[in-house]
This record gives C-alpha cells, sequence and structure tokens, in this order.
C-alpha cells in the first residue's frame, strides 16, 4: 500500500560509466514505480587551450564544444531510452563545467529535484571500492537526499 | 563489456522496489534526521524498516588500564542501555507512523561492519545514514563511517545531510 510519494523529480547525473548506467536504469524503475519524473544531466569539461584530454587537444574551442555536446547528447541518450522504455516523463540537460559536482548540485536547485540517485564512482574512479570525488563532493554538499548505487 | 542499459527494466510488481530499509542509529542529531526521513520513506513508500544501534564495548586497553576503579561488565551494560535506547527510540517512531519496525542492537567495535553485517543478515535493499555521524565533526570527510558504509554496501544507501542552521 502507497501513500503520495516523496519525491516528484529526480536528478540523474551521468559521465557514461558502467556504474552510471546502473544508477540510471535503477533511478528510472524507482520513478516509474512511485510515478515521479526524471531530469539527466551530464557535465562536459569547458575547454582548456592547454589540456591533457585528447578530445581538447587540436581542437578549436568551437570544434570542441560541438564535439563535446555531441558526447553530452550520447551520454543522455540513455537516459532518454531508459526513461522512455519506463514510461516516465524525461527531461535532459546539459552543462558546461570543471566541477561536475557543482553542475549537479545548481541543476538539482535549479529545477526542483527532490531526489538525487547516482553512483558512487564514475569513470575517474580508480577502483568500485573507492568512493569517487564527485560523488563525495556531492553528499558533502548537497541539501537534497542523495541516493548512491555501487 | 555489457551495456547495462541494454536489460530491460523488470516490469512494475506493485510490491515497493525498497522492502526493507536498515536505519543505523547513534543518538546524534545527523541519526535523528536519517531516522525521521526513514520513517517516512517507508510510510510512503510501503517498506518496513530494520532499526540498528552499534554498541561499541570499551576497547580492552581503556578497561585495563583503569581496572581498579571500573567494571568493564557495567561499562558494557551502560554502553548497550544507551543503545537500546536509540533504537527504541526508532522503533516509536515507526510505530506512530504505522510502520513495521525490527528492532536490532549488536556489539562491534566497527559501525560500520556492523552496518554491513546486519543490512546483509536481514535482507534489507535500502540503508539510509545521515552524512557524518557522531564522530564526524569534520564537513569535508562526509563521516567517516558513511563512507566506510558506502564502499562496502551491496545495496544503494540514501545519503541525508541535514541542513544548515540558518543564519
Amino acid at each position: 500500500m502507497m501513500n503520495a510519494p516523496l519525491y516528484h523529480r529526480i536528478l540523474l547525473p551521468t559521465d557514461g560509466s558502467e556504474a552510471s548506467q546502473r544508477a540510471i536504469l535503477a533511478g528510472v524503475e524507482f520513478a516509474r514505480d512511485i510515478g515521479a519524473d526524471v531530469v539527466g544531466l551530464t557535465a562536459t569539461p569547458a575547454f582548456h587551450v592547454v589540456s591533457t584530454d585528447p578530445d581538447m587537444v587540436g581542437d578549436t574551442a568551437d570544434q570542441y564544444a560541438d564535439a563535446s555536446r555531441e558526447r553530452g547528447r550520447r551520454l543522455l541518450d540513455d537516459v532518454e531510452r531508459a526513461a522512455r522504455e519506463a514510461g516516465v516523463p524525461c527531461q535532459l540537460e546539459q552543462t558546461v563545467s570543471d566541477e561536475p559536482w557543482q553542475a549537479i548540485i545548481e541543476t538539482a536547485r535549479r529545477l526542483g529535484c527532490d531526489l538525487i540517485v547516482m553512483a558512487s564512482h564514475g569513470r575517474r574512479g580508480l577502483s568500485s571500492l573507492l568512493l569517487g570525488s564527485e560523488t563525495q563532493k556531492v553528499l558533502v554538499h548537497s541539501t537534497i537526499p542523495v541516493l548512491v548505487h555501487r | 563489456m555489457a551495456d547495462p542499459l541494454d536489460k530491460p527494466l523488470d516490469k512494475p510488481s506493485g510490491r515497493p522496489l525498497y522492502k526493507r530499509i536498515l536505519v543505523p542509529t547513534d543518538g546524534s542529531d545527523v541519526s535523528a534526521v536519517a531516522e525521521h526521513a526513514a520513517v517516512e520513506f517507508a510510510r510512503a513508500h510501503g517498506s518496513e524498516i530494520v532499526a540498528l544501534s552499534v554498541a561499541q564495548p570499551y576497547p580492552a586497553y581503556a578497561a585495563a588500564e583503569a581496572s581498579m576503579a571500573v567494571d568493564p561488565g557495567l561499562d558494557n551494560e551502560a554502553v548497550r542501555e544507551a543503545a537500546e535506547r536509540n533504537v527504541r527510540r526508532v522503533s516509536a517512531a515507526a510505530a506512530g507512523a504505522g510502520v513495521a519496525c525490527t528492532p536490532l542492537t549488536v556489539f562491534s567495535h566497527s559501525a560500520s561492519d556492523a552496518i554491513l553485517d546486519s543490512a546483509r543478515d536481514h535482507g534489507c535493499d535500502l540503508i539510509f545514514m545521515g552524512s557524518h555521524g557522531r564522530r564526524g565533526l569534520s564537513r569535508l570527510l562526509a563521516g567517516s563511517e558513511t563512507q566506510k558504509v558506502l564502499a562496502g554496501a551491496e545495496v544503494p544507501v540514501m545519503v541525508l545531510r541535514p541542513k544548515p542552521p540558518a543564519g
């Protein structure tokens, strides 16, 4: 027996890692069960002239912006597909930020999300046994509950 | 590498996704926030609660140092009573909200180990925690026990941070 659900809009940040894809699925399934909608979010890093990121080297700022929009779009396709298959209303957000944790908190606040569902570690995490640094910063700074998936 | 997104979701079962929630309590304000949120969650989503209090026995060396003055058995009795008081508070809140609650007190030197073991032993599919416990004075650490639970948990962990005091 279910009373009025506690959460209405769930933020699903993704960096394309397998861990965040699992978190997306879990978040979409929870949203479906409680009748919430979801917001898919990806933060792509800002362009830097000097960079070790192969996606930035050799590009102009414009080329880089196009390429990273494209990359972000592909990551968000995952969220859109999962939401569509589950019949969950979904909106997608792309931000440019070198601090994904800030983008996550800012987007949650701006769009009125009342829950963040994310993976305990992301692409940069060395090991699934460690808590990723972005996740850790979100946990420290978010006043919205964070549901962390391994 | 198999893409997790290629696996379709199970059909809605009509049962709650999270059926049994483990709520560790240490009597701190931070864990009170998690307790309150867990009871609310359980009531809204039809889950039940396992309330856990970890009684941390006095370390042997401390007892040896003070062996003339302190009976460690008495101390552990006090520790157990405090732990049971914490867990009773959660049971009462759950009962008030019409949520089924199993109270649990375990003796362990490690709160995080006790939390992970209890989650497994009692088939909990979600853990609720505050972002820093009794010892976590530094916000930057996000609670060392919470971190250990996040790193070791086989089930999702809901992390709640108490709202900062106004002003």
